[in-house]
């Protein structure tokens, strides 16, 4: 079973890379098949990658949640997963020159941990809990979506200055990638909401307070009071472009500092991360 | 009365203010940040090493940072955002909802409809195949006062979303607020056997039993309790076994597993049964007994930590403290003259005891703005169409997704000048 996860782990890693190779030839051939195999590696990535993170908690007897070594594992997972959704979604393959090798260097990165810290650690009694499926779910698919509008978002930037030279194609993408963003954090942001709110309905199981001023949920407050202000900035105030384009960066920096800056911390019930 | 409802406008339209709330959750936002990064405790915890580090707890202690998320002005931030969200519902989300339910803001005239950011003349195309088609596509058609405009609408509950989130988040408040009010918070640690009070009720509750799970390595698996609600005659009525995710709920109140300490050893000296009390040391450097005497020897018991894994078995000589011993918690035989069977260690439990009647409010809350948030995903679309002399024109907008709204569009314009075709080829 350990062969076979480090096989499907392997797996994982070639077919990202071979994937980043391929956006990044198609952006520049414009080669439809080129195209389709760094499509076809997403895909078997996210088999691959599905099937170790299966055989993972089969082994440990619990979800694959325990350390950072599994969450980041489970974080590409999700950006695997939410990418393929918005090129079906848009039938557009650049967000993949960016989608592929975040998760790719994602994974390296878990990979490179110590070997003590991939191990698969038996659960503390706070987190032994049904709890701790779904709420790790919802809120490590709320980050991988939110991650993802972040990658449109900087493509947004990227082919909006290329556009101020009047090339049409280029506006035409700069469009797509701004409607894509908001898009992609409605999906990210009510997962947001209701990650924070499986955390307070555990808290509240497990404590008997829903709400504790931990540094976790503190820095989950800010990121959703970012997208929230964001959502209101664009549907309220009809923002777009560049100023909805900068929040959206903003929120994902939250996003980023509540996944691994929080550890840094290092108190709070949500010391799985770093290397403490 | 004039004067005094046009204050109240005045006063509600400042609180309603989009700049004002932008304003009060950034600044909520940023405090709470620095409430993140700044350690919470109180301020004769902090013990500064040198006089830039003083410094700095001065300036945190004076702007009570360091207990941020109960000092006034958070307090009064918070209130201010909730009356904001309560105005910028009457003002704006309530009177926005009821323009986009009204038939007559959806009333326009054929160059109204020139100004819609989608909009396209077909000629020749049959009007009434038309209308079938926005059916078949589940546009919900109604005629405007317009004469031969329609409009077509899909999405229309989504304009639900924004009133109901603000709604959802009223309730939370009310429910936490409800909590604070008609709820209690306590702790209780009480050693296996004895009996605590709560006074908030007129049952009391009986630790039976603590013990902690070890696995092979010894790492902790669960913290337990075994708990019997004594009803006023001192009768027991219920009885359960509590670990940490699982609490004890009898008549509304919660008994959670929060914490334990070790309390004494389990020990069997000269065949004799005895209880040998742990106290905190005044230093917080672990957990030890008083001396006791064997053999005309002292000796005292020493763990450096509450769980009690390593407890060490020192005598006290002139020269200071000497280990005779030391074992996990499971026990030790010694023979010092004496023998002396050190069997387990024995904990406090330390319960978390609470009654918060908000929390069917604040879920009920959490289900709403899950709900809420969701429903804002989703697009309205309106279409409308009129007949314009042989043929049609249809015009649209969407207040989201625009891209697949340019797209299905045009795949109606595609569809309606087929149909268009195919009536004439029919006739022809």
């Amino acid at each position: 079973m350990q062969n076979l996860e480090t096989l499907l782990v392997n797996t994982t890693f070639i077919a990202l890379s071979i994937s980043t190779l391929c956006y990044i030839g198609y952006a520049t051939f414009k080669n439809i098949w080129v195209g389709r195999a760094g499509t076809a590696g997403m895909v078997v990535a996210l088999v691959a990658a599905t099937g170790a993170l299966l055989i993972r908690s089969i082994v440990s007897g619990h979800p694959p949640f325990s350390n950072l070594y599994e969450s980041a594992f489970f974080f590409a997972w999700g950006i695997i997963l939410i990418y393929l959704v918005t090129e079906f979604w848009y039938k557009l393959r650049a967000l993949g020159v960016v989608a592929a090798p975040v998760s790719a260097i994602l994974i390296g990165f878990a990979s490179l941990l110590p070997p003590n810290l991939q191990q698969a650690t038996p659960l503390m009694p706070a987190l032994q809990s049904y709890w701790l499926k779904i709420h790790v779910t919802i809120i490590i698919l709320a980050y991988a979506a939110l991650s993802v509008a972040f990658a449109a978002a900087i493509l947004y930037l990227w082919f909006n200055r290329k556009s101020a030279q009047n090339d049409e194609k280029s506006k035409k993408f700069a469009a797509l990638f701004d409607d894509m963003t908001f898009r992609v954090i409605m999906i990210g942001f009510p997962l947001l909401t209701l990650g924070i709110i499986t955390g307070a309905m555990w808290a509240n199981e497990a404590w008997g307070t829903y709400w504790s001023w931990d540094p976790k949920e503190d820095a989950s407050l800010v990121t959703w009071l970012v997208y929230g202000g964001y959502l209101h900035a664009r549907l309220q105030r009809g923002w777009t472009g560049k100023k909805t384009a900068t929040l959206a960066i903003v929120g994902f920096i939250a996003v980023i500092f509540t996944y691994l800056g929080v550890n840094f911390v290092g108190r709070g019930l949500h010391s799985y991360g770093w290397f403490l | 009365m004039v004067k005094l409802n046009e204050i109240l406008n005045k006063v509600l339209n400042f609180l309603s203010q989009l700049k004002l709330a932008v304003v009060l959750m950034a600044t909520l936002a940023v405090l709470s940040l620095l409430g993140t990064i700044i350690e919470q405790k109180p301020a004769e915890e902090y013990h500064a090493k040198d006089q830039t580090q003083q410094t700095i707890y001065n300036v945190i202690t004076a702007l009570h940072l360091n207990e941020v998320f109960q000092v006034w002005y958070f307090q009064l931030l918070l209130l201010l955002f909730i009356v904001s969200i309560v105005a910028v519902t009457i003002t704006r989300v309530i009177p926005s909802l009821r323009y986009s339910l009204d038939m007559k803001s959806k009333t326009l005239d054929p160059e109204g409809l020139k100004l819609l950011p989608y909009y396209q003349e077909i000629k020749g195309a049959p009007f009434e195949e038309a209308k079938a088609l926005l059916e078949k596509k589940k546009y919900r058609l109604r005629p405007t006062a317009e004469q031969g405009v329609f409009v077509a609408e899909k999405g229309l509950w989504s304009r639900f979303a924004a009133l109901l989130t603000h709604i959802s988040i009223l309730i939370m408040l009310a429910g936490i607020v409800a909590g604070a009010w008609f709820g209690f918070k306590d702790n209780i640690d009480f050693l296996p056997g004895q009996v605590s009070e709560i006074p908030q009720v007129d049952w009391k509750v009986k630790l039976v039993d603590f013990w902690i799970d070890h696995r092979p390595d010894g790492t902790v698996r669960q913290f337990n309790s075994v708990l019997t609600v004594l009803d006023k005659n001192g009768k027991g009525v219920l009885t359960k076994h509590i670990w940490v995710n699982e609490p004890l709920i009898y008549q509304g109140v919660y008994f959670y597993q929060a914490t334990f300490a070790v309390a004494g050893y389990r020990a069997i000296i000269n065949n004799r049964e005895q209880f040998l009390e742990m106290g905190p040391l005044p230093t917080g450097a672990g957990f030890a007994t008083q001396a006791f005497d064997l053999a005309g020897k002292k000796y005292v018991l020493y763990a450096p930590d509450a769980n009690a894994n390593i407890t060490y078995f020192l005598e006290l000589t002139s020269q200071g403290p000497v280990e005779v011993g030391s074992f996990d918690y499971n026990g030790k035989e010694f023979n010092i003259g004496v023998p002396v069977h050190f069997v387990e260690p024995v904990y406090f439990s330390g319960l978390s005891v609470k009654r918060d009647p908000g929390i069917p409010i604040i879920y009920l809350g959490f289900l709403l703005i899950s709900l809420s948030i969701s429903m804002a995903f989703f697009p309205y679309k309106t279409l409308w169409l009129a007949a314009a002399g042989k043929g049609v024109v249809l015009a649209g907008r969407s207040n989201k997704a625009k891209f697949h709204f340019e797209k299905e569009f045009n795949d109606i314009i595609e569809e309606v000048k087929k149909s268009q075709t195919q009536a004439s080829s029919g006739k022809g």
